[in-house]
């Protein structure tokens, strides 16, 4: 995922006002707009691909623990 | 509560039944090898079961990654000195007084033996590195021996090899010129903000470091080196984070700077581990901003998938070399009184590199499948059974690992959920 995908989906997941504002979006370029008055850079081929890909309960977990497990040096 | 809801011997998974905190009547349906986050009723009935076990039963088994495909590392340790008495660095300034060195005949021999090693394993790259020890670039004739033996053998090999190292950064302009034209990859150890890096990291006559370090910084961040700037956070820097980054954006824009705290080690010291809810709360007050950096956190790698043993140091293990000839599997095993992940040793009177086969392949036994408390547990493709280091010392936190991994597989579920709100929506525009 794209920064502006990634910061997208933690904006919809804690503002109900910003989903709510996409929900009322009629166009691409409508929605394109509020993801820019959010200060989230999205481009249509990004867009484009998101709304394509298969979201599946992806679980990245490799290495997701091992900051905190693992040595850390100076 | 945490459980196995169905298994079949024909089939090879894992499937749990996982609190799903927003709804206390839901529970997650967690199968980690087939991709699968969904909820379920709570109760649960066989019915509901089956319907999730034929939804699961139609995707494709992840692979999962034990790291054997990883390019080999090799660590060569210099020396015990170094130009800096970091306030929170375990070495403080050096080991043994700082009276460890290489030398040149352990060089040779180790990276004859390394080579030797790549081959019959059939591998076509790999890289040397220049940490697990103190400060390389204070050993700089050892340095340009070891990059140019390296060249030497990797030529004859017909192996391509990369040069990485983990440095302070302060060091000269003809230290900083070879590393520009010879090294691929920089991990430079920098916090940032005068005030910060003189105080983190003095030099050992007590004098800031920072004017050297950022110069350093500069040029690597205008050369073709990748660069990685490793920001140690304490309790003295920890409301500091949003100032670094700015820093950071404005002197050297785009750079990628990873977090990470200070170990909490027993020696020294006047700066301390930050506390940890004070550390979330800043890195959270960090995400909510924006800043052309790609800045992260030890705790977010970005490297996916599932995998079955913790790190390479057991299925495919890198070695550090230490300046006593020691070879080892893990770094932070170097210092250890008792050391698990030794596998060999230079042996001065035969000029040669001896290698403990035995040990390495007991190392390879600390993977999930063979640890008999992994085998029931969900979180196992996340921390691949821990760390065998902690585990023989009995710090291995299962505890603690399943409750973070519990609570990142509910906030996965949670992501996954508003992306599908999401394409829900944007699907209808395009119907529009």
């Amino acid at each position: 995922m794209s920064t502006g995908i990634e910061k997208m989906v933690q904006l919809a997941k804690q503002n109900q006002g910003f989903k709510r504002e996409l929900q009322g979006c009629k166009t691409v370029e409508e929605a394109l707009s509020v993801l820019k008055a959010n200060n989230i850079n999205v481009t249509p081929e990004e867009f484009t691909q998101f709304t394509q890909s298969n979201s599946s309960g992806s679980v990245d977990t490799k290495g997701t623990l091992l900051g905190t497990l693992c040595f850390q040096i100076g | 509560m945490v459980g196995v809801i169905k298994q079949e011997s024909n089939m090879d998974k894992d499937i749990y039944l996982l609190d799903y905190y927003s709804n206390r009547d839901k529970q997650v349906v967690y199968a980690p090898l087939y991709d699968y986050l969904e909820l379920i009723d709570r109760p649960t009935t066989e019915k509901m079961l089956d319907e999730h076990h034929t939804a699961i039963k139609q995707r494709d088994c992840l692979e999962v990654e034990n790291y054997d495909k990883n390019i080999s590392q090799i660590a060569l340790s210099l020396t015990d000195t170094c130009n800096l008495k970091c306030r929170y660095c375990y070495a403080h300034g050096g080991y043994n007084d700082g009276k460890g060195h290489s030398n040149n005949a352990l060089i040779y021999s180790v990276l004859k033996t390394y080579f030797k090693y790549l081959q019959s394993e059939k591998q076509q790259k790999c890289n040397i590195s220049f940490d697990g020890g103190c400060e390389a670039t204070c050993a700089f004739d050892l340095m340009q021996y070891a990059v140019a033996t390296a060249n030497e053998f990797a030529s004859s090999y017909g192996i391509e090899v990369t040069f990485s190292m983990a440095t302070n950064g302060y060091f000269n302009e003809e230290v900083l010129r070879f590393v520009t034209q010879n090294f691929d990859a920089i991990s430079l150890s920098f916090d940032g903000p005068k005030a910060v890096q003189d105080y983190h990291r003095p030099t050992v006559s007590g004098k800031g470091s920072y004017e050297k370090v950022f110069r350093t910084a500069k040029i690597l961040h205008d050369s073709s080196v990748n660069l990685a700037i490793r920001v140690v956070v304490t309790n003295y820097n920890v409301h500091r984070l949003d100032e670094t980054l700015t820093f950071f954006e404005s002197s050297l824009p785009g750079s990628k700077v990873v977090f990470g705290t200070m170990d909490n080690t027993d020696f020294i010291t006047d700066v301390a581990p930050p506390d940890e809810a004070v550390y979330a709360a800043s890195l959270k007050k960090l995400s909510e901003k924006s800043y052309n950096l790609n800045w992260t956190t030890v705790n977010t790698k970005l490297f996916g998938g599932l995998k079955s043993s913790f790190c390479s140091s057991m299925s495919k293990p890198n070695w550090f070399v230490k300046t006593d000839g020691r070879v080892n599997t893990c770094m932070r095993d170097t210092q250890s009184n008792k050391p698990m992940f030794d596998i060999g040793y230079f042996n001065s009177d035969r000029n040669k590199v001896e290698l403990d086969y035995r040990q390495l392949e007991y190392l390879k036994t600390f993977n999930i499948y063979d640890q008999d408390d992994c085998k029931s547990c969900f979180a196992k493709y996340i921390c691949g059974g821990g760390c065998p280091y902690l585990r023989e010392r009995n710090q291995q936190k299962c505890d603690l690992i399943r409750e973070e991994a519990l609570d990142y597989i509910n906030e996965r579920y949670d992501d996954q959920q508003t992306i599908r709100l999401l394409q829900d929506i944007f699907l209808n525009l395009d119907a529009k």
